[in-house]
């Protein structure tokens, strides 16, 4: 194996190469929005990619998910720890909530197979390309916002960046980057057939986003 | 021999299928027009072009270290890294992990390195089942072909014919045309077959030396599925495609899918820099990248081709390519059709076999006008056009260089060379083919087969200017 890396930085190395064309690359210029105006973005983003989007006072979370998980027919919503202390108490009793509690290997069947929905926390949104964006953790692991259904995902309205690049540099993502980072900007689909938008291949067939203000 | 004739045959065979040139017009025209929607601003295009191209070459000229330092941070992120410098020996890496781990079921995220080294022929030789999950690809493996594009695998089937094949693989589902209704079907199989699945493999878009980051672009959700489900997950990737810092994947990600789909951004962008940790409830318990040269670090070499490996492999060249949309991608016999294609395969199997590929290009420069990362490619075709006739200083790093010279057609070459370097000559043939022009042959082998032979005039454009009273003007 070693005898290959040897050949292989052997042969890249033999050609002097002019190391002075990279140009330096400025951070792209902030445009200056104002918090609404990269809510309204987000959101126009975001249903422009088939995702639905409600900007709610934080304090209405319980009310919303009370009102819309029945209409929906969600019997039951996946939730980190944080999240599930927040509403276990006002959650209706017709959904039912339950927690990632174990490893994977053992929650497997019914993550698969019995989960409606799952409901995330959010590190911050992009405005300009309508994304959101998640570092599962243990507290809510990688695969809540890619087996259920239905995946609702929380947007604090103050951690709305304008660009990938800013949210990259503000949050300090170089230094120490998770396990996973994920940038989601709707629900899944594909053009594979036909060149035809279908919703819903591998992973939510509805994505959810709450823009929650204080 | 044989093979320019089955080149030939491929072509005459593409050339003559209505149905297929319907199909990609249509599907071209969809994509040159989403492409151009997002780039309303044609400096703020240049402007990202400008950047994209200095970080691809930036990435190149410093490829060594950067490659040692990227193994560095994938190491120190519990990453496991392998480097191959061949197909054969990637393959064989991917083996070795699977004997390891006793795994008899591999699920697979869209990957072009892996066609490349035809991973799946070779696992499935060794009993393996290897599963494409994402739509377009689990569709053509399901009919045994392979991907006439690199972005849109299956664009070269209609509905019909998909529906067809799908149906003729799973008829418990009822025969259905409906788009809609197939994907549902579709992701009802897979999601099982991701469960059971034992490894996951992909490819990766950037591999990101300062953090030790793998990105992957998708929009389906499987490679996410892939890399996140089964116990074991195995990266595949081109050496080329490290990138210095994390700040450098912003402006490729965003040049990469407004040019591959005409998407501002992919539903998933998916950054992985550490396989499950100890307190994680899911991901893989191990994450392994295999770097593999398969003839890049020989294209490093030669500074003029180089250009070549800064490709982000969006596919753009191959949309606008006015060869590839009357020919379709599976006339080129080869896994990257197209002119990054023509450009790459004869530089990594050599001129001996592939050479006459650099024949499928019209120079138009339509290609080199929409590449994100601004690689010249009629520039670089041209060259191997070149070269497969004329052995000049590339013998060490392509080979078969001169390979594809005739006789006669150098010896023709060489008359034209003279009759223009002298006007006696010039005005002595010139004369002789217009008073002669009924002798012209019928048929010029190949060409004449598509084309009707012009016959000269029986003036030439001499003598018909002094008829008309110019006078040496």
């Amino acid at each position: 194996m070693n005898k290959s890396k040897n050949i292989i930085l052997e042969r890249l190395k033999s050609k002097i190469h002019d190391s002075s064309h990279r140009e330096h690359i400025p951070l792209m210029a902030r445009h200056g929005w104002t918090q609404s105006e990269m809510v309204q973005m987000l959101s126009e983003k975001l249903r422009l990619s088939k995702a639905e989007v409600f900007v709610i006072p934080n304090k209405e979370l319980i009310n919303w998910l009370n009102e819309e998980l029945p209409k929906r027919k969600i019997k039951n919503i996946l939730s980190g720890e944080q999240i599930a202390n927040e509403i276990a108490q006002s959650l209706t009793s017709k959904t039912e909530l339950m927690r990632y509690d174990n490893s994977y290997e053992s929650f497997s069947e019914s993550l698969f197979n019995e989960i409606d929905a799952s409901i995330t926390k959010s590190v911050g949104a992009i405005a300009e390309t309508g994304s959101v964006v998640l570092q599962p953790s243990s507290e809510e692991p990688r695969l809540m916002s890619l087996v259920p259904n239905t995946h609702i995902a929380l947007v604090d309205e103050k951690s709305i960046y304008e660009t990938f690049d800013h949210i990259m540099s503000d949050q300090n993502w170089s230094i120490n980057m998770p396990s996973n980072t994920l940038l989601i900007s709707g629900p899944s689909k594909t053009a594979d057939i036909e060149q035809v938008l279908a919703y819903g291949v591998h992973g939510p067939k509805e994505l959810i986003i709450l823009i929650l203000t204080s | 021999m044989s093979k320019v004739k089955s080149l030939e045959n491929r072509v005459d065979e593409a050339l003559c299928n209505e149905q297929l040139q319907t199909n990609f017009r249509a599907a071209m025209d969809y994509l040159i027009e989403k492409r151009s929607n997002q780039f309303p601003d044609k400096d703020n295009l240049n402007t990202l072009r400008n950047i994209s191209s200095s970080i691809r070459s930036n990435s190149l000229s410093k490829l060594p270290e950067l490659l040692v330092k990227l193994e560095e941070n994938l190491i120190k992120n519990n990453i496991e890294v392998h480097w191959a410098e061949t197909a054969i020996e990637a393959n064989n890496i991917v083996y070795q992990i699977l004997e390891e781990a006793n795994a008899k079921k591999v699920v697979k995220g869209k990957s072009m390195v892996t066609e490349e080294i035809e991973l799946n022929e070779f696992l499935e030789s060794k009993n393996i089942e290897i599963l494409e999950t994402d739509l377009g690809e689990f569709l053509v493996q399901l009919a045994n072909e392979k991907p006439s594009h690199i972005v849109m695998p299956a664009i070269h089937k209609n509905r019909k014919e998909i529906s067809r094949v799908f149906s003729d693989h799973f008829p418990e589902f009822p025969y259905t045309e409906d788009v809609d209704l197939i994907t549902q079907q579709v992701r009802k199989i897979l999601r099982d077959r991701f469960r059971e699945a034992d490894v996951g493999i992909s490819g990766v878009n950037f591999a990101v030396a300062e953090t030790g980051t793998l990105c992957l672009v998708e929009n389906e959700g499987n490679g996410r599925m892939c890399t996140t489900v089964p116990p074991i997950h195995i990266a595949v990737t081109g050496i080329e495609k490290v990138v210095e810092n994390l700040s450098d994947v912003t402006s490729l990600l965003d040049i990469l899918t407004k040019s591959a789909t005409g998407q501002e951004i992919t539903t998933y962008f998916n950054m992985i820099s550490s396989p499950r940790k100890h307190d994680e409830k899911d991901g893989p318990m191990a994450v392994h990248v295999i770097l593999l040269d398969n003839g890049r670090s020989k294209i490093h070499q030669n500074t003029e081709m180089q250009e070549t490996l800064k490709c982000i492999r969006c596919g753009s060249c191959i949309n606008h390519c006015p060869v590839y949309t009357q020919l379709g991608g599976h006339a080129y016999g080869t896994v990257y059709p197209g002119p990054i294609g023509i450009t790459l395969e004869p530089q990594q199997k050599g001129i001996s076999e592939l050479g006459d590929l650099t024949s499928l290009c019209t120079m138009c420069g339509s290609c080199a006008e929409v590449c994100p990362v601004q690689i010249p490619l009629p520039k670089l075709i041209n060259r191997l056009r070149s070269e497969t006739v004329e052995g000049d200083y590339m013998t060490q790093f392509i080979e078969g260089v001169g390979s594809q010279r005739k006789p006669i057609e150098s010896a023709l070459w060489q008359i034209w060379k003279h009759i223009y370097s002298y006007p006696s000559m010039y005005s002595f043939f010139s004369k002789a083919i217009t008073k002669l022009g009924f002798l012209s042959p019928k048929r010029i082998g190949g060409w004449s087969k598509y084309r009707v032979i012009p016959k000269p005039s029986k003036n030439s454009l001499k003598e018909l200017a002094n008829q008309a009273g110019f006078k040496n003007e």
